[in-house]
């Protein structure tokens, strides 16, 4: 079984004339690590937010884990989202009022699965990934707001990870980072994403970064609708 | 509890001074639309207690009102006297308990002055029939004594012992001064929060002894009787102006009204207190409205600001929504986490301003009854005020619906990523 599956699929915004994906087959593997790139405004995020389940598209099928997206009600996708994805975004990915541990433990307060599967319990695996990640313990209870930028997204890489997603949605997690922290950032998260075999699509418009990933996947190769033509 | 309703706490508490500020805006509304509401009904409750324990008050026919505002607000004038026989039938009528004349008509320096009998000191009830307590001295016995209400006594600076002259007339219309029979203070009273605390108390027959030497509303020319030696003359009165009347038994009440309203000697009006001042209160009820409606202003003002606060943070908001929203929450909980926000403000605003209002009434009641008459209460909140603190949280609900609904609307635009 696949990690995901788009057939046909096809999203037009709102009060919008023409259509912004148009994706007639679209595949991932279970634990496949991807890297999909396109230009600004070609639609990465909106993909995001249709697999996040947070949009729906006017036709075509997305199945994530099997499941088909467009079956569940809006609060099931709600609670799916919140079960099976981890997600990490470019900075101000935090809640700033809360401590760094607090921002990991996220997941598990609306999840449920992802509280069970955050072993042995979810304090101790918010601690041992923010150690993996490198994380001095003195940082933990400190407002996220009071750290620097790459302590901050090893955070938000702690808080995708916890509980065990199957899927893991990157959206541009390193554009705030310099060169050589944006490798190790790489390295860091594809590393943790084998070690709990996870499903990685990690979208950029820097195909730079793409070297270590299973496969790269250019947006506008997938999607019939160019650039061009969208906004 | 919801996870979605701890992180809304979380989230305003570190927005603390902003929604500090707007809560303290509220609270302060809130203080004066009950303060307001607090004031209105125990001025309402001290004014038609004005007088209480009196069954009947008597006057010569007019309006119910009129006879209210001169008998017992010793303002304007009364059109005509009652003859002292009536008064005595009234007074040795069966059922009656007591009866005690009054003698309105003079004044001291803008006081009206009142002639009545040492008995009206025993029988004149105000409040939850609270008698008159003198703070020094007591009732008048001699012909030339007066005793003077609390505020004459403040605002005059008036002790026992001091020398005063009444003036013909009321209001210091200059129609004549009685200069040449002073009178001295013997007694001053308690304040009542009633038009007693503006009166100064003479004998019924200190009235006839200062008119001894008048004649229609003048000083007879070459007629001069000097104080020492009015003892001499007969100085029962030939006239009153009203008489309070108290019957042994209340349930006689309307039997006597009626036997008063059609008395034969002359015409005479009996009404019953209460009836008449609930009357008279509507008709200077405006204001007390007026004041009411501004202060709900205040506290729409108060809760729009709420509104404002809470939608211009929202802007600065779309990242943590957007966040909340990546983790699973719905925009039925962005929703329900922007409404309990203002809820929660608007709550505590409300809950705040009713403790301030407690604590500031009772701090603040010896100082409005010394200054204003106004008997403010210690109690619990009345209906009123609950009603009011209800409104006042019901507005808020519907003041913290629209930023609600704005991150409801924000979170389906922006999805997961929110263009900034």
């Amino acid at each position: 079984m696949s990690a995901l599956r788009i057939t046909d699929l096809l999203f037009r915004w709102p009060r919008q004339a023409t259509a912004c994906l148009d994706i007639p087959r679209f595949e991932l593997a279970r634990g496949e690590r991807v890297f999909l790139h396109g230009p600004s405004g070609s639609g990465k995020s909106t993909l995001l937010g249709l697999l996040g389940g947070v949009a729906v598209p006017q036709a075509g099928r997305i199945e994530l884990l099997g499941q088909d997206l467009a079956q569940l009600r809006s609060h099931a996708r709600d609670r799916f989202r919140a079960d099976h994805i981890g997600f990490l975004f470019q900075q101000f990915n935090l809640l700033p009022w809360l401590s760094a541990l607090d921002n990991v433990l996220l997941p598990c307060t609306f999840s449920t699965r992802r509280k069970q599967r955050a072993e042995p319990d979810p304090r101790t695996a918010a601690k041992r990934l923010l150690t993996q990640l490198d994380l001095v313990a003195e940082l933990w209870p400190q407002a996220a707001a009071e750290l620097s930028v790459g302590q901050q997204q090893r955070v938000a890489a702690a808080r995708a990870l916890i509980g065990q997603p199957e899927f893991l949605i990157a959206d541009e997690p390193t554009s705030a980072l310099d060169a050589e922290r944006q490798q190790i950032f790489i390295d860091l998260l594809l590393r943790e994403t084998a070690a709990v075999g996870a499903t990685l699509i990690f979208v950029s418009h820097d195909r730079r970064l793409a070297a270590h990933f299973d496969r790269t996947v250019a947006l506008d190769e997938i999607n019939r609708v160019k650039p061009g033509a969208i906004s | 509890m919801n996870p979605v309703l701890r992180l809304a706490a979380l989230s305003a508490w570190s927005r603390r001074l902003t929604l500090g500020l707007t809560l303290l805006a509220i609270v302060l509304a809130t203080t004066l639309l009950l303060a307001v509401e607090r004031i209105r009904v125990d001025a309402r409750q001290s004014f038609a207690q004005s007088v209480s324990g009196v069954d009947l008050v008597v006057g010569a026919r007019t309006g119910a009102v009129q006879l209210m505002l001169y008998a017992v607000f010793h303002s304007g004038a009364a059109s005509n006297n009652i003859g002292w026989n009536s008064y005595q039938a009234i007074a040795g009528h069966p059922a009656v308990d007591w009866a005690v004349p009054l003698s309105l008509g003079d004044s001291h320096r803008g006081f009206a002055v009142l002639g009545t009998r040492a008995d009206y000191f025993q029988h004149f009830r105000f409040g939850e029939h609270e008698a008159l307590r003198f703070t020094i001295g007591g009732p008048f016995a001699g012909v030339f004594e007066a005793v003077v209400g609390s505020e004459v006594a403040t605002r005059l600076g008036y002790a026992v012992g001091q020398e005063i002259t009444l003036s013909h007339g009321v209001g210091g219309t200059g129609m004549g001064e009685h200069g040449d029979k002073p009178f001295r203070v013997v007694g001053i009273l308690a304040a009542t929060g009633t038009p007693v605390d503006r009166t100064v108390h003479v004998g019924l027959e200190a009235i006839t002894a200062l008119h001894l030497d008048w004649v229609g509303g003048m000083p007879i020319p070459g007629l001069n009787i000097p104080p020492q030696l009015v003892a001499k003359f007969d100085l029962r009165p030939k006239e009153i102006t009203a008489a309070l009347v108290g019957l042994k038994q209340r349930s006689d009440v309307f039997r006597m009204q009626r036997f008063i309203n059609e008395f034969r000697g002359e015409p005479l009006l009996a009404v019953l207190p209460g009836v008449a001042l609930d009357e008279l209160w509507q008709a200077i009820g405006t204001v007390e409205r007026t004041l009411l409606a501004i202060s709900a202003l205040v506290v729409v003002v108060g809760l729009a600001g709420l509104t404002a606060t809470l939608l211009a943070g929202l802007n600065e908001r779309r990242r943590e929504l957007a966040i909340l929203r990546a983790l699973g929450a719905g925009p039925r909980e962005l929703f329900l986490m922007l409404t309990a926000e203002g809820l929660l403000v608007t709550t505590l605003g409300a809950l705040l301003g009713l403790a301030l209002t407690s604590l500031g009434s009772s701090l603040a009641a010896p100082w409005l009854l010394e200054r204003f008459g106004v008997v403010l209460g210690a109690r619990l909140p009345g209906t009123g005020e609950l009603e009011l603190l209800g409104l006042v949280i019901a507005t808020g609900l519907v003041a913290s619906l629209i930023p609600g609904w704005r991150a409801w609307r924000m979170s389906l635009a922006d999805g997961l990523t929110p263009r900034i």
